[in-house]
């Protein structure tokens, strides 16, 4: 069950440029447990604030991916508060809960692009779930692909690309309605390091418009790069920074 | 960038995905059934008014005069006060000739006796519309003083109308039985198509679609499919009719006589209608459904 009195918790870690800035995301004592299963995760408390750019880590197993879950709302926490856009999620409506997933772009690690529409289409779709006209995305979405270095294979389908290709076409997916958050769950796993940066530096050019962005990754290499905000899990627990047991309150 | 036209979108839902043809074929086979259900009722029920109608437009009626002698002179009050009462109508005798010959059934062919006192018949048969009152005639007849009996058919044409009547209630029930069946079809169809769309249903329901987007994926599918399956069904079942309704009517002494009336089709319109109807509300109930259980899982 949620925590009644959610407002102003004296304990909320990592506070990227904390101050009255407003808040994307907010956990607040999150716990989370498959079925019957160990709890995944524990007391967790997030912050991210508007136009923040965040770094995830952990081992492998740590539960990465189930906290991007918590965040895209395909999962229910087990208990605690989650707020996203300043809008308890537990009691949003369906519909509510749509339109908050329409402010948000996903890149997950298998991509989930569908197979029976080219990439064109792939990469439209979010636009097209909100009833927009054709004619109003089509050269947004293929210059988004010319971008990516996808242009050449608008018409393909997903199966007939690589690896790296079809992880760019579910970022361009993920980017193309300019989201107020954009996640990612090991965005550059299937990429040569060229590719990385330039995808990486793409999400850099949306956080500087605003988006607020949090990414998980293995990646100690690509985030010693970017001198951005980074949480660790370990244990259930999140901390801030990288290594080394530093906790930072 | 320019020579890559896609102008029309790709459908959402992946059509090679489910046994869409199996599906039209069943659909269509119930349409083709619905629809001879329909034609033989409308057939039937037209038939048995034209029969009943008729019967319910003549009557026999048999005086029964006080002695030989005086039959001719007692014929002729009869008939002027019924032509006068019934202007309308046709009122004739039968003819002792005529009388002979229906009597033969009961008796045989044996040679009646010339003197056999037998009973006048009088033919009466009304134009059109109205139907006869038996009690009337004999009210006519008493006054004059005659005696007579009337047989106005009623108990035919009772009969056929209880067998019309039986025929469209089974033709109702065959429909409404195709009908229930369309509706666990599509429903069963949906949630096939369902599981095996299942991921571009994740995918929609990630990127924000709401609910209602993805119903009406579904329902114009099962609809468009229900209107295939459901318009080959009835155009075959209006052939079939047509084939029924061309033989030699002698072939069909027992049948009831496909006679087919162009009005006929604008039912058959309305089973398509109806059968389309069916199977988009099945699917948009089914997915509504599923989202909805789909969810509390999560
Ligand atoms: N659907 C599920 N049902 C039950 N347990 C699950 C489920 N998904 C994940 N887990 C468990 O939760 C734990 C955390 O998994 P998660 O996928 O979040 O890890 P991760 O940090 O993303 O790992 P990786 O870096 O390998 O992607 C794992 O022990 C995993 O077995
Ligand atoms: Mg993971």
């Amino acid at each position: 069950m949620p925590i009644i009195n959610p407002v102003s918790s004296p304990t909320v870690p990592p506070a990227p440029e904390a101050g009255a800035m407003v808040d994307v995301v907010r956990f607040e004592r999150v716990g989370l447990r498959y079925g019957r299963g160990p709890e995944i995760l524990t007391d967790v408390n997030m912050r991210l604030a508007r136009g923040s750019f965040t770094f995830l880590t952990g081992s492998s197993g740590a539960g990465k991916s189930t906290l991007l879950k918590l965040c895209y709302l395909t999962l229910k926490q087990s208990r605690g508060l989650i707020n996203l856009f300043e809008s308890d999620i537990s009691v949003m409506s369906r519909a509510e809960q749509q339109a908050t997933k329409q402010r948000i772009g996903v890149v997950l690690q298998d991509f989930r692009l569908i197979d029976h529409l080219s990439v064109f289409e792939n990469v439209a779709l979010p636009l097209r779930v909100t009833g927009e006209k054709r004619e109003a995305y089509r050269q947004d979405v293929m210059e988004l692909l010319q971008w990516v270095g996808l242009g050449h294979v608008m018409e393909a389908m997903p199966q007939t690309l690589s690896g790296g290709e079809q992880q760019r076409a579910a970022i361009a997916r993920a980017v193309i309605s300019k989201p107020d958050l954009l996640i990612a769950d090991e965005p550059t796993g299937n990429v040569d390091p060229v590719i990385g940066r330039r995808l990486l530096r793409l999400f850099s050019e949306m956080n500087r418009m605003g988006t607020t962005v949090l990414i998980a990754t293995h990646d100690i290499n690509l985030i010693s790069e970017f001198s951005v905000d980074v949480m660790r899990i370990e244990n259930g627990q999140l901390f801030s920074g990288l290594e080394n047991g530093r906790v930072h309150g | 960038m320019d020579e890559f036209e896609n102008t029309a979108s790709q459908p959402l839902l992946n059509t090679a995905a489910d046994n869409a043809r199996s599906l039209i074929i069943v659909l269509a086979i119930m349409s083709f059934l619905a629809a001879l259900a329909i034609l033989l009722s409308l057939s039937a029920d037209r038939l048995g008014k034209n029969w009943q109608g008729e019967l319910q437009r003549t009557a026999t009626i048999q005086l029964l005069v006080s002695s030989p002698e005086l039959a001719e002179a007692e014929t002729q009050t009869a008939l002027k006060s019924l032509r006068a009462a019934l202007p309308e109508a046709d009122i004739s005798p039968l003819g002792t000739v005529k009388s002979r010959e229906l009597l033969t059934p009961w008796l045989g062919n044996i040679e009646l006796p010339e003197d056999l006192p037998l009973p006048v018949l009088i033919s009466v048969t009304l134009d059109s519309g109205d139907t006869l009152s038996a009690p009337r005639i004999m009210t006519v007849l008493r006054e004059e003083g005659l005696l007579a009996e009337i047989d106005d058919h009623s108990r035919w044409s009772d009969q056929i109308g209880k067998s019309a009547r039986g025929l469209k209630a089974a033709a109702l029930t065959i429909l409404a039985l195709i009908f229930g069946a369309g509706i666990a079809i599509s429903a069963f169809a949906t949630q096939a198509a369902l599981s095996t769309q299942r991921d571009v249903i994740r995918v929609l329901v990630q990127v924000g679609a709401e609910d209602s987007f993805i119903a009406k994926l579904f329902i114009r599918q099962a609809g468009l499919r229900g209107l295939k399956g459901s318009f080959i069904g009835a155009v075959l079942g209006l052939l079939a009719a047509v084939i029924l309704s061309l033989r030699n009517p002698k072939d069909t002494a027992l049948l009831p006589d496909l006679n087919m009336n162009w009005t006929d089709s604008f039912y058959l319109v309305l089973l398509i209608i109806g059968i389309t109807l069916i199977c988009s509300a099945a699917a948009g109930f089914t997915t509504y459904r599923l989202l909805r259980r789909e969810r509390r899982r999560s």
